[in-house]
């Protein structure tokens, strides 16, 4: 597992030497099928990071990240280049996470089991890491796992793209189409909600930071 | 609005620099002396933290393929379409079964009207009713004839009953009248 928000960040950020995310997204709509496949490439983990986090079904959020694709597929000759293909792309997977939990909503399904995120079959824990960290860690990841999940979606939104997938205000806005001092609003609200649920998990963070 | 929801509506900005520098100044002072908003910046900050270094998880190895797959897969039902005889033959089936429906109804209608039914070649211009017997003098007690059905019968024929019929008529009262003299007479 990868594991910092600057990795993430400079998977975002191009270099010179790599095409830009909107040169491969013109390349593909001229047909040339190799610029999807890096874009599939560039964008399939951070998006079922972000699905994930959203739906909290790792299996599930695969499968979603699978239907984004295929929507850009279809559809690429929707895509304009007044916006940035980030925007774009994530603007599909945040309806499509969306409308599973309005179909999760309407079933009534809970599965606490599967709100366990480490049960994903061909992941291999890290042989350096020590077993009792990797537990306490484990635990850790579970409750703010669970305490993302209940977050009213709107604020759940808002927090994985800002802390979790580092996006900036003006980027989350034109994602969900919401005004900038709304988004601000809305992450400062789910950052306080989210702080009184896992206030005994940051009194320790701060204890072991000092 | 208080104090104390307004500054925790400051927290966020605080924390990545939004304050302009006279509201950062009060945020400050705050801060000092109110170990409460104090304790909630500095969580907000540990959560922020906390967040970003979430594990991150990757896609299953045959994602790739699984991909390829399903492309292929819708791509070629789209090169075998439907063809329109299938698409719409359940419209097309509603149609033939209407225009069933309309000449069945239309054949069982002619049926009941006996005037089309007949040959051209006949004679029959038209059809004259059994005629009602309008005599005033008829007693009360006698049963009218109301005859609804109707006779078909020729035009001279019709003539023919209807001249016979008036000459009854008119012997009946001649008749009559000739016994009404005698009665007088009496």
């Amino acid at each position: 597992m990868t594991n910092s928000k600057d990795a993430n960040l400079q998977k975002r950020i191009n270099t010179g030497t790599l095409p830009t995310d909107e040169e491969l997204i013109a390349r593909f709509q001229d047909g040339d099928t190799y610029a999807f496949d890096q874009l599939v490439r560039r964008y399939k983990d951070p998006l079922l990071n972000f699905i994930f986090r959203f739906i909290g079904d790792l299996n599930e959020s695969e499968d979603l990240v699978q239907d984004t694709f295929y929507r850009v597929y279809k559809n690429k000759h929707y895509y304009k280049e007044v916006a940035k293909f980030s925007t774009w792309i994530y603007t599909i997977a945040g309806n499509l996470a969306k409308t599973e939990l309005r179909k999760r909503k309407r079933r009534r399904i809970f599965s606490i089991h599967k709100d366990m995120p480490n049960e994903k079959e061909f992941e291999l824990p890290d042989p350096k890491r020590d077993p009792e960290q990797e537990v306490n860690s484990t635990i850790t990841e579970n409750h703010i796992h669970k305490a993302i999940g209940k977050l009213p979606p709107k604020f759940r939104q808002v927090i994985i793209l800002r802390d979790v997938q580092g996006f900036s205000y003006e980027e989350i806005s034109s994602t969900i189409k919401v005004p900038l001092g709304t988004v601000k609003s809305r992450v400062n609200r789910a950052r306080l909600r989210l702080q009184d649920d896992l206030s005994f998990l940051l009194d320790d963070y701060q204890n072991i930071a000092m | 609005m208080g104090d104390w929801d307004r500054f925790k509506n400051y927290i966020s900005d605080y924390l990545e620099g939004n304050l302009d520098n006279s509201t950062r100044k009060e945020f400050e002072l705050e801060i000092d002396k109110n170990s409460n908003l104090q304790k909630l910046t500095r969580g907000v900050e540990n959560l922020s933290k906390i967040l970003g270094d979430l594990p991150e998880y990757e896609c299953s190895d045959d994602f790739n393929v699984k991909l390829r797959d399903r492309l292929h897969r819708e791509s070629s039902e789209v090169k075998s379409p439907v063809t329109p005889l299938k698409r719409y033959s359940f419209a097309f089936s509603f149609v033939i079964l209407a225009v069933i429906v309309v000449f069945t109804f239309n054949t069982l209608t002619e049926q009941d009207d006996p005037v089309k039914i007949l040959p051209e070649s006949s004679k029959i211009q038209s059809v004259q009713p059994n005629p009602v017997f309008q005599n005033k003098m008829q007693p009360a007690n006698q049963v009218r004839i109301d005859n609804r059905q109707v006779d078909i019968k020729t035009i001279d024929e019709n003539m023919a009953v209807t001249d016979s019929l008036k000459n009854e008529a008119i012997k009946k009262e001649k008749q009559s009248n000739i016994k009404y003299v005698d009665d007088i007479k009496k």
